[in-house]
């Protein structure tokens, strides 16, 4: 019940990670003359299959979004390779939705024609997703809402806007770049809960990045520990828990050994510090 | 299907209210103007000042209707050349703040000259102009396009330069090319600045017609304006001015109307200036 139990239904063959990192390093030039270049990731190796749903977890400054970047193809690594599908990363691969921290919704454009975007900037011919963009908003619980602008949506409805724009071409693969932290902690769980019941009925592969310890466990099927600079994974925790988790899975004693098992790696790694 | 219920709903549309502050909104202006008018025609008559010096509001409102026909002929070549030479401005101006913007060599080079030839005193270089292109209308219009030109071409790098850097990572994110990221981000974001920049032009542009008209015509409003000065008739200046200030404050809500067409009416109130202390 830990990996790939939905295997995305497409043309790629079983078996073979769907995102492969193999010492994957990333460095950054200095940003003075004469300061050290600095190394935002190092040595990572990680892979993520078909289906599965993946919580990155860490502090700020430990490279997750760093990693989530080479993901999606908008930066490259300065050493190691990086392969999705078999083949290397070299631009944006054609079958990744990407979700921001920031909604990044355009302010003259309507939730419906926002969410078509992806199709439009894509050169896919956008009365073709029409109904998908209906749908997915319907789906989101935003049915009624599609001709609004953003400026008439709350926040938690943006990010619904902005979840459903990153799934309009029915990636198979979702990035999700903190999506919740602009949210207040009861639309967030919402979110979360939706966000879940939303992957089970569109299986796809995500890596979720967050730096919420209660969030990674609860979405994740494996949740890889992050500690910063330079940046990798400390740990990898698959967890065994149920589907469709409900939000009391977070009074169960395993949610707690779990978050627990992350806390004490946060401070094992000095992260936490309990004076 | 579910609710969002427990997130706040948008406001929904109030209908009566907002009609009624809209309408004292608009009248605010107009009662501002007719109490200024009616101080303005109080005072000279009261302080007995010459109507060369300061005529009644009344004395140019009977001038202008006396002399319409005169006034109506001398209009036309006026606005021609204002719309002549913010047409070229508006559309060189677009294009060349779009030009720079794609390139960064073109920045580095265009720039620093567009500035400099900002420096050289336009209303000055008016005689200069006269003696190349004569004192036809083609002087008086490129005058009027010199004048609104640059802050047209600013304004629209501005306006280009001003996208969020999330929203560019995002595009690339969705594999936009650099057609669609300018034509699905970059121009709508900067059409506000466009506008606001095209909004200062036109009014430059009526500044640089009338300025022209000063130094080389036969016809015109600011060709009027000069001449009636000359043959100390108040009213007559006056009655100029007031026809120019009302060309230019239609020509300034037109390219608003524009606007208006090209941004949805939901998202003008961002740029509006008059309800920034609402």
């Amino acid at each position: 019940m830990t990996e790939a139990t939905q295997p995305h239904q497409g043309k790629t063959s079983q078996g073979l990670p769907l995102v492969r990192l193999d010492g994957v390093t990333k460095e950054f030039l200095a940003r003075r003359a004469g300061a050290p270049a600095f190394t935002a990731l190092r040595a990572v190796t990680a892979d993520f299959h078909h289906g599965e749903i993946v919580s990155i977890v860490g502090p700020s400054g430990c490279g997750k979004s760093t990693m989530l970047s080479l993901i999606a193809g908008l930066e490259m690594p300065t050493t190691g390779t990086l392969s999705i599908d078999g083949h290397a990363v070299v631009e944006p691969y054609e079958r990744t939705g990407v979700v921001f921290q920031k909604d990044l919704l355009l302010s003259w454009r309507t939730a419906l024609d926002n969410v078509l975007l992806q199709a439009e900037v894509r050169g896919l011919d956008r009365r073709k997703f029409v109904e998908r963009a209906n749908e997915l908003l319907t789906l989101v619980g935003l049915k009624g809402f599609e001709r609004f602008y953003p400026h008439e949506l709350s926040g938690g409805m943006r990010q619904r806007v902005s979840i459903c724009r990153a799934l309009l071409h029915n990636p198979a693969l979702l990035l999700m770049d903190e999506p919740f932290a602009a949210l207040d902690a009861i639309t967030r769980d919402q979110l979360a809960l939706d966000f879940q019941r939303f992957v089970q009925t569109e299986p796809r592969t995500v890596i979720f990045i967050t730096h919420n310890m209660d969030e990674a466990v609860f979405l994740g099927d494996r949740v890889m520990v992050m500690t910063a600079r330079p940046g990798y994974i400390a740990d990898v925790i698959e967890i065994d828990l149920p589907r469709p988790r409900h939000l009391n899975v977070r009074n169960s004693p395993e949610f707690i050994r779990y978050t627990g098992r992350v806390r004490d790696l946060f401070m094992r790694h000095g992260i936490l510090q309990d004076h | 299907m579910k609710s969002v219920a427990a997130e706040a709903l948008p406001v929904t549309r109030q209908s009566g209210k907002r009609h009624l502050t809209r309408a004292i909104r608009a009248l605010a202006p107009l009662t501002t103007l007719a109490i200024i008018l009616a101080i303005w025609q109080w005072a000279v008559r009261f302080f007995e000042v010459p109507s060369l010096v300061l005529p009644a509001p009344s004395e140019i409102v009977l001038n202008i209707i006396e002399k319409r026909h005169l006034y109506l002929v001398f209009s036309v070549p006026t606005l021609v050349q204002i719309l002549a030479g913010f047409a070229m401005a508006a559309a060189l101006g677009v294009l060349l703040g779009i030009a720079v913007s794609f390139s960064g060599l073109a920045r580095r080079t265009v720039y620093p000259i567009l500035v400099s030839s900002q420096m050289v005193p336009k209303v000055a270089i008016a005689p200069v102009l006269v003696i190349w292109f004569g004192t036809g209308l083609e002087a008086k219009v490129f005058i009027a396009f010199l004048i609104a030109f640059f802050p047209i071409t600013l304004s629209t790098m501005v306006g280009l330069a001003a996208v969020d850097p999330d929203m560019v990572r995002l595009f690339r994110a969705m594999r936009a090319g650099p057609y669609r990221t300018f034509v699905k981000l970059r121009l709508p974001t900067a059409l506000p600045n466009i506008f606001a920049g095209l909004k200062i032009g036109m009014s430059l542009a009526v500044v640089g017609a009338i300025v022209a008209e000063f130094v080389a015509a036969d016809r015109g409003l600011g060709y009027y304006l000069l001449y009636a000065n000359g043959q100390l008739d108040g009213p007559g200046v006056f009655a100029a001015l007031t026809l120019l200030t009302i060309l230019g404050v239609l020509l300034y809500y037109a390219v608003e109307v524009v606007e208006r067409l090209f941004i949805p009416s939901a998202l003008v109130q961002d740029t509006d200036p008059t309800k920034a202390s609402m």
